[in-house]
């Protein structure tokens, strides 16, 4: 037989010789697709599937968005994250300083909360007072006598006994009184929270929680747990932390809000 | 020397007006550490009755070492002036 052309080698196809289309599944090996021979997309699209089965592309969507499942039957997509309901706003390291200030404190949460850990006063045995303020801009830290009423229940770990002590005028909120000093040694700290419920209210007063735990010098473990406010129906914009007297040494103290659903 | 404050991390000096109401703090602080110190000796103290108070019950022989340790500790309050007081406090033994 005559052949017009190249002559074919044998075992072998050219492409020219393959009908568009013609290439089956049942053609392909198993693992024979690697990602280089894949067509070329854009940057940052993912494969997905249409709901006739066909692969499609997912846009690749914004800067720190994730993608999000549509559930079944429906391709994901990138969107924004769900926003956590707890939220990281500040925090403040102490460094033989006298006073932490935590400012920021707004309307776009109902509950605010500082984490305190590892607490040493510069000096030994030191109150821990705490003031508030209702200034927008520079803080100014209320201070009179009678601006704030507190209380708490203590368990004290070297004792079966627990303290309990209030004031109803005083001019700070009290978290770690008497027996329950932080120390200056370092081998104990003074750790715990406050929630500041609803300080943007202005028809009652802002309460303070505190739960405060320490290790004593003995060893043994001592409980705080209270509340304070300032005495007045204003909004609470940012709080100052203290010593009865000279600095804190060390100290991690850690703002963040909590939204409600 | 001179004061500083961590206003949302950042370090800053104390004003003049804060340095003076701190001296005024500090100072309220120290002159009430006498206080402070017979408040804590008669928390211990009361927590060192309690732990005897059995031995005081009506069906109970209190011996008499025991009576004058309870009597030594009710008067150990006023062995101390504002002075000694925050010294270190001599506690008296336990029979």
């Amino acid at each position: 037989m005559r052949i017009i052309g190249p002559a074919p080698i044998i075992g072998k196809v050219s492409t020219a010789q393959i009908d568009d289309d013609a290439i089956t599944e049942a053609k392909v090996a198993n693992d024979a697709i690697g990602i280089t021979e894949l067509k070329a997309g854009t940057d940052g699209n993912i494969i997905s599937f249409d709901s006739s089965g066909n692969p499609v592309a997912i846009a690749t969507g914004n800067d720190s968005q994730v993608l999000t499942s549509a559930g079944a039957g429906a391709q994901p997509a990138f969107e924004d994250a769900a926003g956590s309901p707890l939220e990281f706003v500040s925090s403040t390291t102490a460094s033989n300083t006298a006073a932490i200030e935590i400012t920021g404190i707004d309307n776009s949460a109902d509950t605010w909360m500082v984490l305190i850990e590892g607490v040493n006063p510069a000096t030994d045995a030191q109150e821990i007072r705490l003031r508030t303020s209702n200034d927008t801009s520079s803080h100014s830290y209320d201070s009179g006598g009678s601006d704030y009423g507190w209380s708490f229940f203590g368990i004290y770990g070297s004792a079966d006994t627990g303290y309990n002590k209030h004031d109803t005028a005083d001019s700070e909120i009290q978290i770690g009184k008497d027996p329950f000093y932080p120390g200056n040694d370092t081998t104990s700290a003074w750790s715990g929270n406050l929630i500041i419920h609803n300080p943007s209210v202005t028809t009652y007063h802002t309460m303070i929680s505190f739960d405060i735990t320490m290790q004593g010098s003995s060893q043994e473990s001592h409980r705080l747990v209270g509340s304070g406010h300032r005495i007045a129906a204003e909004a609470v914009t940012a709080i100052q932390l203290t010593c009865g007297s000279g600095n804190f040494d060390t100290g991690k103290f850690s703002l963040f809000k909590i939204k409600h659903a | 020397m001179a004061r500083f404050k961590m206003v949302d991390g950042v370090k800053t000096q104390l004003t003049s007006d804060e340095e003076k109401a701190r001296d005024a703090e500090e100072k309220v602080w120290a002159d009430a550490a006498p206080a402070r110190a017979f408040e804590a000796l008669r928390r211990e103290r009361d927590g060192k009755l309690a732990e005897t108070d059995f031995y005081a019950l009506s069906d109970v022989t209190l011996s008499d070492e025991m009576k004058k340790y309870r009597a030594d500790l009710r008067d150990l309050p006023s062995k101390y002036d504002n002075s000694s007081v925050v010294g270190t406090i001599t506690w008296p033994t336990k029979p």
